[in-house]
């Protein structure tokens, strides 16, 4: 009996729940999370993001950027679970202590990307014409030299080879921290702004902006209002993928003596220490490497779970 | 086609012509090129001030511009130390301009800037190719042979391992590479590859020495390659293989071989086409990476070392070089995409 009411109420409820439409975050939502390796890849960066922020627990700022030399390079053992850098510094506490700042450099970086390459092509896409040509121009101009040839030479061009600080959020951070952000997010919103360029371009002969048109909606709002919310789909995805991209930019930079400058710690330039020494100092470069691939890792999962959350194609 | 040709070499004259005005503005901002001379006790203001008429580096910004694309020979320049009006010597400009090839002296090599670069282009276009051809030849294999098991247990395990290997930032994957057959295979008293440079200091310059060493940085940088690569053969395969004229040429009864290898595969190899153009300039580029790690001489290790001494110069050039190549293969390649797939008509 009661079997049967279940399954008379779940029928009622299924046929209920085809009738009621649902909105598009609720679609992307659960079809999101019925994407299994996505699902994974967001378990991951969580358990990512707790390392490094409940690791910061048990030590603090100054002991991973405090120098012994009496116990450099000691391999991994009870009391450095990841073993000590060149100049005895412990390895686990940086990776933490880094890991907080390379994450933060791939969402900041991410976020001035974005927003370049969003408005960028919304410009170029709503305006057309000459603004459109020469804008495209730079984008193809800029999309000639490799990305990190071009970030080498913005890197040396910008930074003084300097141990200056900077005080943010009541932390000592190197001033390259804020130059590496900026060169990063000013060298990587030009895929993006194609998409979006060519998005606007349809949308904006579509009857609804020719409608908002009439009723004498202003270019802003028609841009920001009408034109935008229909091109979130490619923004989120490529500024998941765009935090990945960065962190990895951010970690070769460092890695080869370009990037972030001690006493700051970033997985990338942990890893520099590794590449002086070519002697078995493998733990140098173990655990900040495996950190920066499983983020790499989780991120690109979040982002193809997305883009097929996102894709109309792919309902179920 | 001549008129499409056409059409798109005039398109990309205007890029060029962006792309040096990016890199001489790139230039500017990396700061004073004769910036090294400061350290230098034996150069006098009197020197300092040469060297500033001679590079011009007093001009307006535009005629910099200018005379560093088309040159400034026999341009005489009046210097005038004290400011009291009176002129103190002239000086005659010498440059040809990057137009005629003349990107200036490299101030570490002291000799001219292509020289410089012709020294380590051969190294590394041998290292690039050769990456270059595994990668392609291991891609197809991969791709197709993916395809041709969608969804089995071999086609996961593919996937699974390319995204590992795309997530894999280069230089972890060298340092892997390097840990295991570098390191311990000498612990473990097997034939360990060297890592370092192109020859044995102590050996011989010999093929067999050249190969050794090229084995680890050639694996790198193939191994991060195929990953995306084969993933896109995959893809592409798979669409032609369900598509209507295969399904035809199976009914006709051809074999199976002779379905896929000539009548899919020919048709799946067009995108790469795409690819490999698109992708061959980056050869000239050298991989950065790869090469400081295992210190082969070639473009990327030239660049990073011309950037740590501030070599302005040789930078300029190597930068302009291959935003050039860039065009130069991008114009080529739908060129020849025109011209092998009879689809697509330009006129």
């Amino acid at each position: 009996m009661a079997t049967a009411t279940q399954t008379q109420t779940g029928v009622i409820n299924l046929q209920e729940e085809r009738r009621q439409p649902q909105s598009m975050t609720r679609i992307v939502v659960r079809r999101f999370f019925a994407h299994r390796m996505a699902v994974f890849g967001l378990i991951l960066l969580v358990l990512i993001v707790l390392y490094v922020t409940v690791g910061a627990a048990f030590f603090s700022e100054d002991y991973a950027n405090k120098t012994n030399v009496r116990s450099k390079f000691e391999a991994p053992g009870a009391e450095f679970p990841f073993g000590t850098d060149s100049v005895g510094r412990d390895v686990m506490a940086r990776t933490i202590y880094g890991g907080q700042i390379s994450l933060a450099i791939g969402v900041v970086a991410m976020s001035i990307s974005v927003t370049l390459g969003t408005l960028v092509g919304l410009a170029a896409g709503y305006f057309g014409g000459l603004v459109d040509a020469i804008l495209m121009r730079l984008v193809e101009a800029i999309l000639t030299i490799p990305l990190l040839i071009l970030l080498l030479l913005l890197s040396r061009a910008l930074m003084e080879i300097s141990s200056a600080t900077t005080v943010i959020l009541g932390r000592e951070i190197s001033v390259t921290v804020v130059v590496i952000v900026i060169i990063i997010g000013l060298t990587s919103w030009m895929g993006l702004s194609r998409i979006v360029r060519s998005m606007v371009l349809s949308l904006k002969e579509q009857e609804f902006v020719v409608a908002a048109h009439s009723m004498g909606a202003g270019k802003a709002r028609i841009i920001f209002g009408h034109i935008l919310p229909n091109c979130i789909a490619p923004i989120l995805v490529s500024a998941t993928l765009e935090v990945g991209v960065a962190i990895v930019i951010e970690a070769a930079l460092s890695f080869l003596g370009f990037g972030v400058m001690p006493p700051t710690a970033t997985w990338g330039n942990i890893l520099n220490g590794a590449r002086q020494s070519i002697d078995d100092l493998w733990w140098l470069w173990v655990a900040p490497g495996a950190l920066i691939m499983a983020t790499v890792l989780a991120i690109n999962f979040i982002g193809d779970g997305l883009r097929d959350a996102f894709d109309p194609r792919s309902i179920k | 086609m001549g008129k499409y040709i056409i059409q798109r070499v005039l398109q990309a004259v205007p890029l060029v012509f962006i792309i040096t005005l990016l890199v001489f503005i790139l230039m500017k901002i990396s700061g004073d090129p004769l910036g090294y001379l400061a350290q230098d006790p034996r150069v006098t203001e009197r020197d300092r001030l040469v060297l500033r008429a001679k590079y011009g580096l007093d001009d307006p910004l535009a005629m910099q511009f200018v005379y560093w694309v088309f040159g400034d020979k026999g341009l005489e320049r009046q210097v005038d130390i004290e400011k009291d009006g009176e002129i103190d010597f002239t000086v005659v400009g010498e440059r040809n301009g990057i137009i005629r090839g003349d990107f200036g002296e490299s101030i570490r090599f002291r000799k001219p800037v292509t020289e410089v670069i012709g020294q380590f282009l051969p190294n590394t276009l041998l290292l690039g190719t050769t990456a270059f051809v595994v990668t392609i030849i291991l891609s197809l294999v991969i791709g197709v042979f993916a395809a041709l098991r969608q969804y089995t247990l071999t086609d996961n395990i593919i996937t699974a391992g390319t995204f590992i290997t795309y997530s894999m930032p280069v230089f972890l994957l060298a340092l892997i590479l390097v840990q295991i057959f570098s390191i311990q295979f000498r612990r473990w008293g097997l034939p360990s590859l060297p890592v370092s440079g192109m020859y044995d200091p102590r050996g011989d310059q010999s093929v067999d020495e050249l190969v050794r060493h090229m084995i680890l940085p050639v694996a790198s940088l193939a191994l991060i390659n195929i990953a995306g690569w084969s993933r896109y053969i995959r893809s592409t395969m798979l669409e032609v293989i369900n598509s209507d004229y295969i399904r035809t040429a199976r009914a006709k009864g051809i074999s199976e071989r002779r379905v896929i290898f000539l009548h899919a595969l020919k048709n799946a190899s067009l995108p790469l086409v795409t690819l490999i153009g698109l992708n061959l300039p980056f050869i000239l580029s050298g991989a950065v990476i790869t090469e400081t790690i295992f210190s082969w001489p070639g473009m990327g290790y030239m660049y990073i070392n011309a950037l740590d001494q501030f070599d302005a110069s040789l930078v300029v050039a190597f930068v302009l070089m291959i935003a050039v190549a860039v065009v130069v293969f991008q114009l080529l390649t739908d060129v020849v995409y025109a011209w092998l797939d009879p689809r697509i008509r330009y006129d």
